[in-house]
């Protein structure tokens, strides 16, 4: 093909004004490059799920102490587990001892034991790629699957698509597709996140005062220059983001409201962030990610090297504290065919100890669990050799793992993304896994 | 010089030791009332202060005292940021003579120290012990001496011992180790005080203690020291700008020569004529103005009303320092009485230092300059930052700053633009340089042809990569990661693919048909050098295209609109203003590649100084010509809302390891930032509360959400502005929105209100604080209506608080992340940075919280986030 046998887009964009070019741009471009692709490619199986609960364990869960026990290990020497595995709901399916919650609610889950990726076994790297599906260019900068779905998935007005708990980084933002596809977060379950919450100090009616101060200056503006679009874009999402910080929207962040109860069924503070986000998404939201990585626990979080692995019992309790509460609470509510569930990390850790009694990263195998979500649960996807250190059958892509995510909430992997001008796959050709979808 | 001497040296130990002496000759040579220093490199690395110095090569500079917190930098033969060779050994030495008595002196550093008197060792500290985990416990804070001395960084040390001196002059010497151990080459605080055991600790709180200097004046207290170390921000900064120019001396004369050529070049065009075009407003007309009448004449666009005075300013400072005016610069402007006031405003505005910081955030996007501060592996590239904030500072000719970039030379880790050749983790980070390059300088965009042949740009694959091999200096192999897998059964790709991995690329200029090749005579100094060639390729008299991009780019960013479509991608695109941008290039070449005098020229126009013309209205025949509507920048707003109220930043620094005990190839310090352009990711991807800086990531939140880029995996010229909900919201409910407009002790707003005035007078003087504006009747009016109550009580007699809440001391660094300790530290700084700053007492209560809803009101109109 020769250069002037392509469709030169400018041209394109001329013929068609700038105005049309957004509505014509989604649904021609694609086409023109790839040629008759719908007939070409098989539909993907798609699920009916509404919204997603990320929990991130980061660090690097060892699946071996959690999701893929195997014979157990001294602790010093011997490779293998560090606790002993117990059986589950599931015939055959057996999780670590720590996991006693979670065992009889098996029947309810996926687990994906053979997760596994090439990335440099170093946290920034690899944590980028789990949460983007892609490893880093240099002339595009990803956005995480949380702003694709919320992209995808946008929210009712007044909600935010997508919440963060945990510390901002770079792994979680909206790439190409820009801050309003970005999160809101909070680092706090008890603090409401950032900007939505009102300042210490200011009640109902000094905020009122300040709204109607901020009122009389803002329509003089918008007076002064009613063709301004830049100035009345902003004017609208002032006085749009005023209503939604003024709204009963915030009242989910107040977990005062549930009954006691429910709180000590979920735990510590890591249990209370999954009972706010089955608050959050009986609001609409789409896309939760959760983060387990108080260090409080055992001094790493996840990352368990050194005297990290002899407290990890302690952070796979509250795991399995909260993921169980909120399973069944969802259930309760009638949520969880309709909510994913997802338990990711960045890689896992091998059998083998490290000089201090703890473990080292492993990416080349690693377990990641979905759960609810309308899926085929009650399975495990993929097995690993007799230490779990190697995929013994049916591996799992990081791509494949984006694409069944993506799938179980209605959207095609496949369908494109655009960084201005060029089309770019949700995911790099993932697959979803075909036999969890009914 | 023969003396004896008793010496009563007292160790913080609190060892109790007499020592007698012969002292030595002292050097008597020091007539300087400052402090001399040197920094010696290359000493031997190995715990121990064994070693001989040489003093060839050796850095001098002096300082009012015998302190210092930060090293002047060193350069290259093309005056350059490069690296000292460490360990290096810092000296200072002084003569100082004080009455006959007994002294206390305090030595304090992060390393480790040497303290002489009169060539007698008194004290010293010891070497650092590196830590690579995060698994040492979090270490005590040292309590001060005395009330009001300054308090000891964490994990910094300290040594007090007791002299007594018999009143003669005396030599005083410190050293210091730096960068031994494989540690940054930071030196930390270090500084030598005195006090003598006569003088009683003052009831107000000041301490006793005075920095050692000939005549010890200034006190170790927080507010001298703090003084002091910004003094020495300013003094360092003009000593590296010297020091950098006598550096670069001949370098700068090779580019002289380059610039003659230039102008020669120049003068064999043919000269664009400048059209007599006149418009209905004659009362000036720059070149500029003429081209822009004489494209319109069909139309019969004139150009819309000049723009107010006051609105005048704020926007050409934001566009000069990226910052409002202040309440000064705004009255020496409108008391101007000249008839070019504006001119003179502008030429103030040119010759201001932070026309540097505004300009730094523009080429951080468009260069992807991507620094992370731990173990940084997405794209990640050296701090270069600071080499292009100097080169800015510097206004070096353009030409010279596109081919110092191109070259790579001097420091990688510690902002040299050698920090621009890295890409952490990418398969082909020369590949990725040629695509930032292109697209910066030559608006070619082969972002597709990265790894593929661009399906709507005439680019293939191989020309990235020939690029490529020109900046690597040898032939490339293509990674297979760089290419697009072909066997794919159910999706046939349209993008043409005619490299395989594995394919060798040469090194050669791949532009011939689309750029000129050739270069002007005298221009390459290395014909052999792959490197050079493209350098010279780029920024050659002879390549108009790259002096038109520069042009455009510079023009696009102050009139919100470009003379030839998007900055950075040329391709299909028509040049609407083809002449005028021909004779400002061509101005651009013959003038030395000067971005202040086209920014000058740009400010000077009739153009720039029109009201704004909405860009809805752009297409609309009867509409005026004006410069479009812009938001600010993220960098702007920030930047703006601080110098609104006048308060400091109150971020942290910018580091795990503020103590410097990691390794230098792990973390990073990016300093404590006092501009919006200074930030960089907070991210570690590791999610643990011990690691959070709380007040510089809600300054960054703020950033962010204006369209600033935590990661800057790829170039970018024109940000997302759309406008979306969270950015008025971080203002109006955010900490750092909070923050400005809490009257707390420490803002310009508290002062003002605290000053005698009338109410119509504080309101006035608030507008222009806030908005740089009076107000107009009718808001007079409605802020009296809101303060009067109350406004002749305003003012308490209760003693100031303490400033901000981020002043709280903890010792949390990565080397004991992991503790439990460290979390709950930083758990309970984050609850306490979410309050705000506490407000000042000094205000009744009740009109306090009146007088900052006037603020917020203020600092939440979309006025202040606009360019006027």
């Amino acid at each position: 093909m020769t250069y002037e046998n392509r469709i030169d887009r400018r041209a394109f964009v001329k013929g068609c004004g700038r105005s049309a070019l957004a509505a014509a741009g989604a649904s021609l471009l694609p086409r023109a490059l790839h040629a008759d692709e719908t007939s070409e490619r098989a539909k993907p199986p798609l699920g009916k799920a509404d919204a997603c609960i990320f929990i991130w364990l980061g660090g690097g869960a060892a699946q071996i102490d959690t999701f893929d026990p195997k014979e157990r290990g001294d602790g010093r020497k011997k490779p293998g587990s560090y606790y002993d595995a117990i059986d589950t709901a599931v015939a055959g399916i057996q999780v670590t001892e720590h996991l006693k919650r979670l065992a009889p609610l098996m029947d309810r889950c996926v687990l994906l034991r053979t997760v596994h990726h090439k990335s440099v076994d170093e946290h920034a790297a690899a944590t980028n790629l789990m949460h983007t599906g892609r490893p880093t260019t240099g002339t595009i900068v990803y956005p995480s699957i949380g702003s694709v779905v919320a992209h995808e998935r946008p929210a009712a007005d007044g909600v935010p698509p997508y919440v963060v708990m945990g510390y901002p980084n770079v792994a979680r933002g909206p790439g190409f597709l820009g801050a309003k596809h970005g999160y809101v977060y909070l680092t706090q379950s008890d603090a409401g996140p950032d900007g939505l919450r009102r300042p210490p100090g200011v009640g109902d009616a000094r905020q009122a005062r300040r709204e109607e101060l901020a009122a009389k200056l803002r329509n003089r503006v918008k007076a002064e220059h009613p063709h301004d679009a830049k100035l009345q874009e902003y004017i609208a999402a002032a006085e749009e983001g005023f209503r939604l910080a003024g709204t009963k929207f915030m009242n989910v962040f107040d977990l005062a409201s549930e009954p006691d109860s429910l709180r000590n069924d979920y735990g510590s503070e890591f249990g209370q962030r999954l009972l706010l986000s089955r608050r959050l998404v009986q609001n609409g939201v789409r896309f939760i990610e959760v983060s387990s990585n108080l260090n409080f626990v055992n001094g790493t979080g996840w990352d368990t090297h050194n005297d990290g692995q002899l407290k990890q019992h302690g952070l796979i309790q509250e795991l399995d504290q909260g993921m169980a509460a909120l399973i069944v609470d969802l259930e309760n509510h009638k949520l969880l065919d309709k909510t994913l569930i997802v338990v990711a990390t960045e890689f896992g850790r091998p059998p083998e100890f490290d000089a201090g009694g703890g473990r080292g990263h492993q990416s080349r195998v690693f377990s990641c669990v979905l759960a609810g979500g309308g899926l085929r649960t009650g399975r495990a996807i993929g097995e690993t050799d007799e230490l779990s250190k190697k995929v013994a059958s049916r591996p799992i892509s990081v791509p494949d793992f984006h694409a069944t995510i993506h799938a179980t909430l209605g959207i095609d992997p496949a369908s494109e993304l655009y960084d201005g001008d060029r089309p770019v796959p949700i995911t790099d050709q993932g697959k979803a896994i075909a036999e969890l979808f009914v | 010089m023969i003396r004896r001497w008793r010496w009563l040296v007292l160790f913080a130990l609190g060892v109790l030791t007499t020592v007698s002496y012969s002292a030595v000759a002292e050097d008597e040579s020091i007539a300087s009332k400052d402090v001399v220093f040197e920094i010696f490199e290359g000493v031997a690395d190995k715990r121990s202060w064994d070693f001989d110095v040489s003093d060839a090569g050796a850095t001098t500079f002096t300082a009012p005292a015998m302190a210092l917190a930060d090293l002047p930098k060193k350069y290259n033969n093309k005056g350059l940021i490069a690296d000292r060779k460490g360990p290096f050994v810092v000296r200072g030495t002084t003569r100082v003579e004080l009455p006959e008595g007994e002294y206390r002196f305090l030595l304090r550093s992060r390393g480790a120290t040497r303290l002489f008197v009169a060539d007698k060792l008194v004290a010293e500290t010891k070497f650092r012990e590196p830590s690579g985990d995060g698994h040492g416990a979090i270490p005590e804070l040292v309590a001060a001496h005395e009330p009001g001395l300054a308090e000891l960084p964490p994990e910094n040390q300290e040594r007090l011992v007791t002299i007594s001196l018999d009143g003669e002059p005396h030599t005083f010497r410190v050293e210091a180790i730096v960068a031994d151990q494989g540690l940054r080459p930071e030196l930390g605080e270090l500084s030598v005080s005195v006090a003598c055991t006569c003088e009683a600790p003052s009831i107000e709180g000041e301490p006793t203690f005075k920095l050692v200097a000939a005549e010890p004046t200034i006190p170790l207290s927080e507010t001298a020291w703090a003084a002091y170390k910004r003094e020495e921000r300013g003094r360092l900064a003009k000593f590296n700008a010297a020091a950098r120019a006598e550096a670069g001396r001949e370098e700068t004369e090779y580019w002289n020569r380059r610039h003659e050529i230039a102008r020669e070049v120049i003068a064999t065009r043919e000269a664009v004529e400048i059209p007599n075009s006149r418009g209905a407003d004659k009362a000036f007309l720059t070149p500029i103005d003429r081209f822009l009448l004489e494209h319109q004449k069909e139309s019969g666009r004139e150009f819309a009303p000049l723009v107010n005075d006051y609105a005048f300013l704020r926007r050409v400072s934001l566009d000069t320092g990226g910052v409002i005016p202040s309440p000064a610069e705004i009255e020496e402007f409108i008391k101007d009485s000249s008839p070019d006031r504006r001119a003179r405003a502008i030429d103030r505005l040119l010759a201001d230092s932070r026309w540097a910081d505004h300009w730094t955030s523009y080429w951080q996007d468009v260069l992807a300059e991507n620094p992370g501060i731990v173990k940084p592996e997405l794209n990640n590239t050296g701090p270069f930052r600071y080499w292009i904030h100097e080169s800015l500072a510097d206004n070096k000719p353009f030409d010279r700053f596109v081919t110092e970039l191109v070259m790579m030379e001097g420091s990688a880790m510690y902002g040299g633009p050698s920090g621009f050749g890295i890409a952490s983790q990418n398969d082909a980070p020369m590949a990725e340089k040629a695509h930032v390059l292109a697209k910066a300088f030559l608006a070619v965009d082969l972002k597709c042809a990265r790894c593929h042949d661009a399906p709507y740009h005439p680019f293939k694959q191989k020309d990235t990569f020939s690029l490529a091999a020109m900046l690597d200096r040898k032939t490339q192999s293509l990674p297979k990661t760089s290419t697009v897998p072909v066997s794919e059964q159910d999706r046939k790709p349209l993008i043409s693919i005619s490299l395989k991995p594995g394919d060798k690329i040469e090194p050669e200029w791949p532009f011939d048909a689309l750029l000129p090749s050739e270069w002007a005579e005298g221009v390459v100094r290395d014909a052999n050098d792959p490197r050079e060639l493209l350098a010279a390729r780029i920024t050659s008299p002879a390549n108009d295209r790259f002096a038109q991009v520069i042009v455009n780019r510079v023009w696009a960013r102050y009139i919100g609109w470009g003379l030839a479509g998007s900055p950075d991608d040329w391709h299909g695109q028509e040049i609407a203003y083809a002449e005028l941008l021909e004779y400002l290039s061509r101005d651009f070449v013959a003038n030395g590649y000067d971005l202040k005098r086209l920014a000058r020229a740009i400010f000077l126009s009739r153009l720039y100084q029109s009201e704004v013309v909405a860009a809805s209205d752009e297409d609309r025949p009867q509409v005026a010509l004006g410069p479009a509507r812009r938001r600010m920048t993220a960098e702007q707003v920030l930047d703006s809302l601080f110098a609104a109220v006048d308060k400091p930043l109150g971020a942290e620094e910018l580091t795990f390891d503020p103590a410097g005990r990691s390794p230098a190839d792990n973390f990073r310090n990016l300093g404590l930032p006092e501009r919006g352009w200074q930030f960089a990711s907070l991210s570690n991807e590791r999610d643990r509360p011990a690691l959070s800086l709380p007040a510089a990531q809600h300054v960054i939140d703020v950033l962010m959400t204006f369209g600033w880029r935590e990661s800057r995996q790829n170039p970018l010229t024109e940000r997302d502005d759309a406008a979306n909900v969270l950015q008025p919201l971080a203002l109006a409910n955010g900490v750092v929105g909070s923050r400005v407009v809490s009257l707390s002790d420490d803002g310009a707003i508290t002062r003002l209100a605290l000053d005698e005035c009338t109410l119509e007078e504080l309101v006035q003087r608030v507008f222009e604080q806030i908005v740089s504006r009076p107000p107009s009747k009718q808001e007079r009016d409605l802020f009296v209506e809101l303060l009067r109550d109350g406004f002749d009580a305003r003012r308490t007699k209760a003693p100031p608080r303490a400033p901000a809440a981020q002043k709280q001391r903890h010792a949390v660094a990565w080397s004991n992340h992991h503790s439990p300790e460290a979390t709950r530290i930083k758990i309970e700084l984050e609850r306490t940075m979410r309050n705000g700053d506490p407000p000042t007492a000094k205000l009744e209560g009740d009109w306090r919280e009146r007088m900052e809803d006037m603020v917020w009101a203020l600092v939440n109109s979309p006025e202040f986030v606009f360019v006027p």
